[in-house]
């Protein structure tokens, strides 16, 4: 079954342009330069329930915009949405309750208050009833280790601990869909990992449908199995991790250890170096004649260990907008 | 539609609460918030303190009967301070920073939780001492029978004026989503509120009729105390009555409006 | 071109972008002038006095539509930006650059409220030819100067008085309200609302004792002719006092208050 229904979705903003200086600012009270910028371009995508879905792009590349539309913050220009088949921009309280947004800079617990009172407004809020409210209460801040901080000053918590936080209020109500947007923004890579472990369980103890923007391919490596890309605001990737790699023509990493020097000039006739130190190298070659140069390599020098990987996520996502960059 | 609004009731009391406990938080702002608050009273209290020692009746009004005036200017000051000022003052930045994003997508009016976050507890504590004090001498140096029928004619008149202050002072924030700084207007916001500080047959009549029919801001204060001295006519009781629910139904389909056609801040 | 002269022309610029604010800010003024207005006129048509306070019917209004404009003209601003840089670490700019704060402070403070200032002043100018033509009140054209000089001084005293007051943020969490209630405060003390006379002689004399009444009530007072030469002499010698006085008071507080910011690592 399918939670997010997208088709043909597009939205164009208006904009102005003033140039340096004070007279220009009074030409702009008559008379505008309106121009738009098309921040979405007709985006189709479906997402079944229980999918954990990464959205990537550059900033500026129209994730955030598209998330907006999803959770009926803004309005589509054009275009069909449905999100467990409500029309988000009609804004129903029924559709709100079955949803959460988290967005990493956007704060909405109180700072002054410990989290247990902002909590006890998102209960009045999403009206949930108190018996239901204390089992996840507990449940959540048992699982993300937090009981013993609900009664502390949120403002003298660490942001790590916030954030945890942020992801209880954001989950009190149950929702069926969850919108994060840069969730591990500024955070300690413990911290991340110990949202992400939390996100992974709550995927497959609740069957929760989760569409995550990131700047850290960690989070989405270890929770994704699809990622959307995004840039200019059309959709240029829809498919697993995996696949992004296969797509872009597959190319392998070969890592090298050597008891004698490497020598670039000679490792370049087998493929692209990527770094070497002497001792140890990588190359990029292209995936079908790997094997090959492997069996090469190891006829050629005297090799101590080798590896074959995938590139990085970076290099790969990098490529494809290159790539694009190119086609447009 | 009455579920509705007994939740947002409870919603209210918990922002109440919440409010006065984030507030205790800092002592010492409590007490400097008390301080500006008897600053301002000491102000209003200045026109009391002339009208006491000059004795003057204004158009026909004994200093009793203004003090009663007075009295409930500083009362609703009290709604004012407590339920608005600071929604006002943080009203364009809610939009600007995004914060309204997050309240969209709430399973409540939006409207309700943009305007009315906020609510200042403590500070107000002098003013209603004072207010009451006032408006408790100026009813019974004027005369007027404590009753049922009196005390709910000038709760009526007070709910009805709170009504009307919420939306003589929400409707023009609606700005803010199209101009983004509405700093301007907040001083202007101040200066109309303080033209309540003494009965508004004191003004020439066009400006009674502007004040009372065109921007009823002299309905807020004016006509609770009027209205218990028996010195309104059936028609401004009338109108009295009718004005705010007219004006809080076109505030809110002034809201709805805006926010169809909000286009959030940040990309 | 000298650097502070610099920041005098950004402040200035600033100002002028904000003219709808000042249009706006003046309206505003307007308000509780028009209630006073009506106050004052049912009280002198109400006890048929010819004098009240001191003051006849004529000379009251002018006071109170001068002493409103004249509380516009002294508007200040700048304890906010000074909190905000003292909390989040503006002044590190000035412990590494060759720019005395005070002096940086003072140079946009002058730039942002001259044209206000002077404006207001013009604004005043309309109103004293209305208040001489239509409420027959008598200006002398050596008062106007003598008014001039106090105001000028009443500029810079309201300025200290102010900069000594945003030195508070080295100590306070939170300084809105305590930047609200002395405004409001010393508006009421100043004369900014109604004349000091209202208040009783023995009140008025207690008052003369702290610097607010060098803000307005003297300056309107050398205006309106109430105070011999002699008396605007001796007030101008301590408009200047309680000026050089606040400015001594505030680089003992600013030595101090750096001495913790820079403790505490900005």
């Amino acid at each position: 079954m399918n939670v997010i229904e997208v088709e043909g979705l597009s939205k164009t903003f208006k904009f102005y342009r003033k140039p340096q200086g004070l007279s220009a600012s009074f030409k702009n009270l008559w008379q505008r330069q309106v121009e738009f910028k098309e921040a979405v371009k007709d985006v189709s995508f479906n997402i079944e329930r229980g999918q954990v879905v990464a959205f990537l792009g550059t900033n500026g590349a129209g994730k955030t915009t598209t998330m907006k539309m999803l959770s009926g913050i803004l309005h589509p220009t054009t275009g069909k949405v449905k999100v467990l088949g409500h029309t988000p921009s009609d804004r129903e309280d029924q559709f709100k309750k079955r949803f959460s947004i988290l967005m990493g800079q956007k704060h909405q617990l109180w700072p002054d208050l410990p989290a247990i009172d902002s909590f006890a407004l998102c209960q009045r809020i999403y009206e949930i009833p108190t018996p239901l409210f204390r089992q996840r209460l507990s449940r959540l801040s048992e699982v993300l280790g937090v009981s013993h901080l609900l009664d502390i000053q949120v403002r003298r918590l660490s942001l790590g601990e916030r954030m945890k936080m942020e992801l209880i209020a954001a989950l009190l109500h149950g929702p069926e869909l969850l919108f994060l947007d840069e969730p591990t923004i500024g955070l300690d890579f413990l911290s991340q990992r110990a949202v992400m472990r939390f996100l992974q369980q709550l995927v497959k103890e609740d069957n929760l449908t989760i569409l995550l923007t990131s700047h850290n391919m960690a989070d989405i490596s270890a929770l994704c199995e699809r990622v959307l890309v995004i840039q200019n605001g059309q959709l240029i990737f829809d498919d697993c991790i995996a696949n992004l790699q296969d797509s872009l023509g597959g190319l392998r990493r070969i890592h090298i250890e050597s008891e004698s020097a490497l020598r670039s000039e000679l490792l370049s006739r087998y493929g692209k170096v990527i770094s070497n130190e002497v001792h140890r190298a990588e190359l990029e070659v292209n995936d079908g004649v790997a094997n090959e140069v492997l069996q090469q390599l190891l006829k050629d020098i005297m090799v101590k260990d080798v590896r074959i990987t995938a590139p990085p996520l970076e290099d790969s996502l990098e490529r494809l907008y290159q790539r694009q960059g190119q086609v447009a | 539609m009455w579920q509705q609004f007994l939740k947002h009731l409870k919603i209210y009391a918990l922002l109440i609460k919440l409010n006065a406990m984030r507030q205790l938080e800092y002592r010492v702002n409590i007490v400097l918030g008390l301080l500006v608050e008897i600053g301002y009273l000491g102000v209003k209290l200045l026109y009391a303190y002339i009208i006491h020692d000059t004795g003057v009746h204004i158009s026909g009004f004994a200093p009793q009967s203004l003090y009663l005036f007075i009295g409930t200017f500083i009362l609703m000051t009290v709604f004012f301070v407590a339920m608005l000022q600071f929604n006002i003052m943080a009203f364009d930045r809610q939009i600007i920073e995004g914060e309204f994003d997050l309240i969209l997508t709430k399973p409540v009016s939006a409207q309700f939780l943009a305007t009315l976050k906020y609510v200042e507890t403590w500070m107000v504590i002098p003013n209603v001492i004072v207010g009451l004090g006032l408006v408790g001498y100026g009813w019974y140096a004027s005369g007027i029978a404590f009753d049922l029928l009196h005390v709910g004619l000038y709760l009526l008149y007070a709910v009805l004026g709170v009504l009307t202050m919420y939306c003589v002072f929400t409707l023009p924030l609606l700005l803010a989503f199209k101009l983004h700084n509405i700093s301007a207007f907040h001083s202007l916001i101040w200066a109309l509120w303080d033209f309540n500080n003494l009965p508004h047959r004191i003004f020439p009549s066009p400006i009674q009729i502007i004040g009372t029919v065109f921007f009823p801001i002299f309905l807020i204060t004016n006509f609770s105390p009027l209205a218990i001295m028996g010195q309104l006519s059936l028609g401004e009781m009338i109108w009295g009555a009718l004005a705010p629910l007219f004006l809080f139904l076109l505030t809110c389909w002034g809201w709805r409006r805006a926010i169809s056609t909000y286009e959030s801040g940040g990309g | 071109m000298n650097k502070y002269m610099w920041l005098l022309g950004m402040g200035l610029q600033k100002a002028l972008t904000y003219r709808v604010n000042y249009l706006v800010t003046i309206l505003a003024a307007a308000f509780p002038i028009i209630l006073q207005w009506m106050l004052w006129q049912s009280i002198y048509t109400y006890t048929q006095a010819d004098k009240l306070y001191g003051l006849s019917y004529s000379d009251m209004l002018s006071y109170v539509v001068l002493a409103a404009l004249m509380a516009q003209a002294l508007r200040t601003g700048f304890e906010y930006d000074m909190a905000e840089d003292i909390k989040s670490g503006g002044l590190n700019r000035f412990i590494v650059q060759p720019l005395s704060y005070f002096g940086y402070r003072l140079s946009v403070f002058v730039g942002t409220n001259l044209g206000y200032f002077v404006t207001t002043l013009i604004v005043m100018a309309v109103a004293l030819w209305v208040a001489t033509t239509y409420w027959a009140l008598s200006i002398d054209v050596t008062h106007v100067a003598l008014f001039l000089l106090s105001a000028v001084g009443a500029f810079f005293l309201q300025f200290m008085l102010f900069y000594l007051l945003s030195l508070t943020a080295f100590w306070l969490h939170e300084v809105w309200a305590l930047f609200e209630s002395v405004r409001v405060i010393s508006l009421v003390l100043s004369g900014g609302v109604v004349p000091l006379s209202v208040f009783g002689t023995s009140f008025e004399y207690y008052l003369s004792l702290l610097p607010f009444q060098y803000l307005i009530y003297f300056p309107l007072q050398t205006l309106m002719g109430v105070l011999s030469t002699e008396q605007v002499l001796s007030g101008l010698v301590l408009q200047l006092f309680w000026t050089l006085g606040l400015f001594l008071l505030s680089t003992v507080v600013w030595r101090r208050g750096s001495r913790s910011y820079l403790a505490l690592g900005g």
